[in-house]
């Protein structure tokens, strides 16, 4: 073989390696460019989602009244009865049920705490969600505080998504 | 052979294995970069999908307004009613009109609490011509939405699902 197509052979090389490493580059550079926005979107969706949920829920009807009046009763008064059962029983039911046709269908992870008062409060969370009853995720959780006065009861979904 | 003969057969099979092995290693990499990209264009197509949710939670055609005030996430059922009764009647007419705010896109209305037999209620749907191939643009969006019934006076907890469409 001649030494000029020998040159020629190790150009073609050098321009190969040359263009591989342009097609990473570009490749990398694109994902860099998507990530922003990837990143916006899931704190948005995450986001929006819980405290849509909890506005929703909390203005559900159920009982001849909605969920956030049978929250109040159940930290007050515990005075409504929806058939045999307390405001309490009934909001925790109808959260289970919304739950299970929405988030854990979804199987998106969650961790719901309702707190009535200082001295009540339920807790529906998927497993791993709520180690030591923090709810543990990269987003912030919707929280809805509701007045009692005096005191607040406080409703709080948080979606465990890292 | 000659000697200049067997050195370019050696050069030309070592230049061979070299491309080889480049080209093997691209495949593989680029493998990988697919299923990243296409997983992250399918966020991005969730994002327009969201961007749209907003529009239909604010269409004053859906909505629950009592006084001209918007609730928070609230569809009036009588007006998904009208509203569906709108888009059978005049179908041609109101695709083009909702085309520009919507596009090709697919609105579904679930009432999840209180259960009910009812199918979930396709708003708007609209897609392309039956021959086209037609495919969903990630996954559809969930948006928690009440839904309010002026004849019972009611908040039913539904959820408001918008899928984008794309020609394949």
């Amino acid at each position: 073989m001649k030494k000029a197509q020998i040159e020629i052979m190790g150009l073609i090389f050098i321009v190969l390696i040359v263009t591989i490493a342009m097609l990473f580059y570009v490749s990398n550079s694109v994902k860099d460019d998507l990530n922003p926005g990837i990143d916006q979107f899931k704190t948005y969706a995450n986001s929006e989602l819980s405290m849509s949920f909890i506005e929703v829920f909390l203005d559900t009807s159920t009982c001849g009244t909605n969920i956030q009046e049978l929250i109040v009763d159940c930290a007050k008064s515990k005075q409504i009865r929806c058939d045999s059962k307390t405001s309490c029983e009934q909001v925790e039911e109808v959260a289970e049920q919304i739950l299970e046709d929405t988030l854990i269908l979804w199987q998106v992870p969650y961790g719901l705490v309702i707190e009535y008062n200082s001295f009540t409060n339920y807790t529906n969370a998927t497993e791993d969600c709520m180690p030591g009853g923090q709810i543990k995720g990269k987003y912030p959780p919707g929280r809805q505080p509701i007045s009692l006065y005096p005191g607040t009861a406080m409703v709080e979904l948080g979606i465990c998504v890292s | 052979m000659k000697k200049a003969q067997l050195e370019m057969g050696e050069t030309i099979f070592a230049l061979i294995i070299i491309i080889l092995l480049i080209m093997m290693g691209l495949i593989f990499a680029f493998r990988g970069e697919k299923a990243t990209i296409e997983e992250k264009v399918d966020t991005l197509g969730n994002l327009d999908a969201a961007a749209l949710a907003q529009v239909v939670a604010n269409l004053p055609e859906l909505i629950y307004s009592p006084g001209s005030v918007k609730q928070q996430s609230s569809f009036d059922k009588s007006k998904i009613q009208a509203f569906q009764k709108l888009i059978d009647e005049y179908p041609e007419l109101s695709r083009e009109y909702y085309f520009d705010k919507l596009g090709n896109v697919e609105i579904i209305i679930e009432q999840i609490y209180p259960e009910t037999e009812a199918e979930p209620i396709e708003i708007y749907l609209n897609d392309f011509d039956v021959n086209d191939v037609v495919m969903s643009f990630g996954t559809p969006v969930k948006i928690p939405t009440s839904i309010y019934d002026p004849v019972t006076n009611q908040y039913a907890f539904g959820v408001l699902y918008v899928t984008r469409y794309v020609r394949k």
